[in-house]
């Protein structure tokens, strides 16, 4: 009998239990209580989950992008935290009385990371172009210009008045950038290539696949504005990492000082290391959508049996695991934005109510037909979503098929409305109720277009409230979706990280780092 | 044998068309389209339709692969759609870092599996040979991003004396680039080992059976001189096919091992681009990955040439 044999089985035992059960034995430096003044210098090193498709904020609505350009670019006016519009590049900003003309005063003195004055020539170009490419551009500024009126202002003619507009300007992506007007005319409509801002941060190298560096732009000043934005270390350089357990990796070795997108599963782990916390954000909301063109899904009754049975705390669960990682809210509009938060409608929010539904199903005729559910595993809470209302439906005798395709194809099924009945997809958090989510496939756009009308109408914010709410309320009156609740962003911050800020996006800018 | 090599060569021609041909037909056929993914959320058919146009994917398939055919044969690959460069520059810039990780992760594996084959054929069926063929059996079956998870568990969050993930060109400095390389070749190192190790084994046990080998014992020659000089050098001939072969596969980008630690290399960029859909770098590396897979089974092919006189004979034939 050869014991021996088991000397090796043993010996690789070992080595398992060794690396599996040591936790690491933070020495936690005891944090000292004294306020250090903010330390100037340094690299910030960040991990980011995919690589930017372009550094032309202009053109795209793609996350990597807004991150990476918002320490490079301005607007003329920029977003607080609360989701007011504030003035950024622009000093002072009027509205005529028609409110169809916007005039904006230029502050004077700001400099372009190549060294050349911001003047109303450059602003004019710059926003006569995001009207044109940019998607809000296209569907909120028809027939919009920018004129010239002097050398620092320039007045927006819109056709109808929106009291969106500043928001719109103000939106991080895509931006309404203000580069110079060289590049803007050289530029090509699939995005620029020279990539020169007045923000604090400027471009110092892109090694595509690899990684982004930003240096601190040493003419960059915020004085007088409302919102400041200070660049306290020398540079930025941001990796592109697109497996997770790499970038915790790195952040736990400190080769990253920050590390976004964290699944909820990792919260623990990087919590427990001690070196980092976890920073949570609106990371948007998780809705079903009705095919409300064509198929079952047409009767409002069918749309209101899915909506009665669905279990909002299962599916979000199901994804997120604990309620720290997510938020049963039933408006688009999460509450850190109060100017478009609404709890309208809210007594059709997860009713979870499996008779009441039977009920609706009966009235709507339903009569043993297949519902066709779409969904990508790319995106394991979508995937995990359309799971659990598949269950829930077939448990009030719903007939349900899953059909399960990568990214790219279910973009290309769903533009085939007779194809599918429901699907499941999460839209990202933003200040307002305008996203693309009302004009998407199956959506009932003329339907829903008089009640966004009637918000871009308003004299300003506040009186545009009661528009809002009826807005809110017609979401769940009429079911163009299911919003089943809000996700929680995380993103992992080593402590020796300070000032970061989450406003729609991690801020780069203001971050100072500790040397303890 | 300069003949058979021009033949071999020639051979390449039907051998890309073909393969041009599939992977041509399989991406187009394939339901998800590179204009949507470039515009994004939010996009209206209108503009779908105009840079489908600009990147001429509205017109007929047969149009499209002759044209991208005869584009081929004057050297020009196509642009990438989401890169903003030629294919062919893509291809070079990613292809550095695999050659680099390709290359240190055979010389660790064939290191690995030649001692351990040795050894295991020395002590057939001893306790050595069992631990040795049982450790294999492990090699092959663990999945590489577990291995590889592990290692950088271990040596960069544990121990720190290694970097977590990244990659530095050999123009920054040997150890620079090696250091991000060491993890991710031994990860793949050791699955190669693996393999090569049960063909090292079965063939040395093979040879070491035939009579030549009886002969030499007879003679008195030593254990080691059988062993190294006599053995190996007949052994060595499927080893090399075995060799040849993983070194081809290693070459086509492992591309979990790549996104693991980050290595920018062909893997990375298929994989990538297969999920953006962006066929030009797609066609157009499978095509170059092709090339080199006939060119390593000629190579290989060759070298049985220098090693075996029975072969070189045959090949002038």
């Amino acid at each position: 009998m050869k014991k021996t044999k088991y000397k090796w089985l043993s010996l690789l035992l070992v080595l398992f239990v060794i690396a599996g059960c040591s936790s690491n034995t933070g020495t936690t430096s005891s944090s000292s209580n004294t306020k250090d003044a903010v330390q100037d210098g340094g690299t910030l090193n960040i991990a980011f989950q995919s690589e930017p498709t372009t550094l032309d904020p202009q053109i795209t609505g793609n996350s990597s992008v807004k991150d990476a350009t918002r320490s490079i670019y301005e607007k003329l006016v920029i977003l607080d935290d609360s989701g007011n519009v504030v003035p950024d590049l622009a000093e002072k900003i009027d509205l005529s009385d028609d409110k169809k003309v916007y005039t904006f005063q230029l502050r004077k003195g700001v400099k372009f990371h190549n060294g050349k004055e911001m003047t109303a020539d450059d602003v004019e170009a710059s926003i006569n172009r995001w009207i044109k490419l940019s998607s809000l551009g296209k569907t909120n500024f028809i027939g919009a210009e920018v004129k010239k009126t002097d050398d620092y202002s320039v007045e927006l003619h819109l056709k109808t008045p929106n009291v969106n507009t500043l928001a719109l300007l103000a939106d991080p992506i895509p931006a309404a950038a203000i580069m110079p007007k060289e590049i803007i005319e050289k530029a090509p409509d699939e995005g620029a290539t020279e990539y020169v801002g007045t923000g604090p941060y400027k471009v110092k190298e892109w090694k595509q696949n690899q990684y982004l560096t930003l240096e601190k732009f040493a003419d960059y000043s915020s004085e007088g504005r409302e919102l400041k934005k200070e660049s306290h270390v020398d540079e930025i350089k941001i990796s592109f990492i697109t497996d997770e357990s790499t970038r915790i990796s790195g952040l736990t070795t400190g080769q990253f000082d920050i590390a976004l997108g964290i699944s909820s599963d990792n919260a623990q782990q990087v919590e427990g290391a001690q070196t980092a916390s976890i920073k949570k954000a609106p990371g948007g909301f998780l809705g079903l959508f009705y095919n409300s063109q064509k198929g079952f899904f047409k009767e409002l009754n069918a749309r209101k049996a899915v909506n009665a049975v669905i279990n909002s705390e299962d599916i979000l669960s199901s994804s997120y695991g604990s309620a720290d990682f997510y938020e049963l809210t039933s408006s688009i509009v999460n509450k850190q934005f109060p100017n478009y938060y609404s709890e309208a409608g809210s007594a059709e929010y997860n009713q979870h109510d499996p008779d009441k539904a039977k009920e609706y199903l009966k009235e709507a005729g339903y009569n043993g037909q297949e519902i066709k559910i779409l969904t990508s595993r790319d995106y394991q809470d979508q995937y995990n979503t359309a799971v659990v209302v598949q269950q829930e439906l077939e448990d009030i005798g719903v007939k349900v098929k899953l059909e399960v395709y990568d990214w790219a194809t279910f973009g290309e099924k769903l533009t085939d409305t007779s194809s599918w009945d429901l699907y499941p997809v999460d839209w990202a958090a933003r200040s307002t109720i305008f996203q693309g989510f009302w004009t998407s496939y199956g959506a009932p756009v003329e339907e829903s277009t008089k009640y966004l009308d009637a918000i871009k109408a308003s004299a300003d914010v506040e009186d545009a409230r009661p528009a809002i709410d009826a807005a809110q309320q017609y979401v769940w009156d009429t079911l163009p979706f299911t919003l089943i609740g809000h996700k929680v962003a995380l993103n992992a911050v080593a402590n020796k990280v300070e000032g970061y800020e989450f406003n729609l996006g991690p801020v780069f800018y203001n971050i100072s780092l500790k040397n303890n | 044998m300069g003949g058979y090599i021009i033949r071999r060569l020639l051979s390449l021609i039907p051998v890309l068309l073909v393969v041009a041909v599939v992977v041509f037909l399989i991406i187009h056929i394939t339901p998800g389209n590179p204009a949507m993914i470039i515009l994004g959320e939010g996009a209206t058919p209108e503009q779908i339709e105009e840079l489908n146009q600009k990147l001429g994917l509205d017109k007929p398939l047969i149009a499209q692969f002759f044209i991208w055919l005869a584009n081929i044969a004057q050297g020009d690959f196509g642009d990438s759609y989401f890169l903003g460069k030629p294919v062919l520059i893509a291809f070079l810039e990613n292809a550095g870092p695999t050659l680099s990780l390709a290359v240190l992760a055979q010389l660790i594996g064939v290191t690995i599996a030649l001692l351990f084959g040795i050894v295991a054929a020395k002590n057939q069926g001893r306790m050595k040979d069992d631990l040795i063929s049982g450790t294999s059996l492990i090699g092959i079956s663990i999945p590489s991003f577990l291995l590889g998870s592990f290692l950088i568990m271990i040596f960069a969050v544990q121990l720190k004396v290694l970097p977590v993930s990244g990659y530095a060109p050999l123009s920054q400095g040997i150890w620079e680039h090696l250091k991000y390389l060491i993890l991710p070749a031994i990860t793949l190192g050791t699955i190669q080992a693996a393999l090569i190790t049960r063909m090292t084994r079965s063939s040395l046990l093979d040879t070491l059976s035939e009579n030549f080998i009886k002969t030499a014992k007879a003679k008195g020659v030593s254990e080691r001189a059988i062993l190294l000089k006599h053995t190996l050098r007949v052994a060595f001939l499927p080893i090399l096919t075995v060799i040849g072969e993983s070194f081809a596969g290693l070459i086509t980008g492992a591309a979990v091992t790549e996104s693991l630690f980050n290595i920018p290399g062909l893997g990375q960029l298929i994989v990538a681009s297969i999920n953006r859909r962006d066929y030009a770098v797609i066609q157009g590396a499978v095509l170059m990955i092709t090339v080199v897979y006939v060119l390593m089974n000629l190579l290989v092919d060759l070298l049985y040439a220098v090693i075996d006189p029975r072969v070189r004979n045959s090949y002038q034939a």
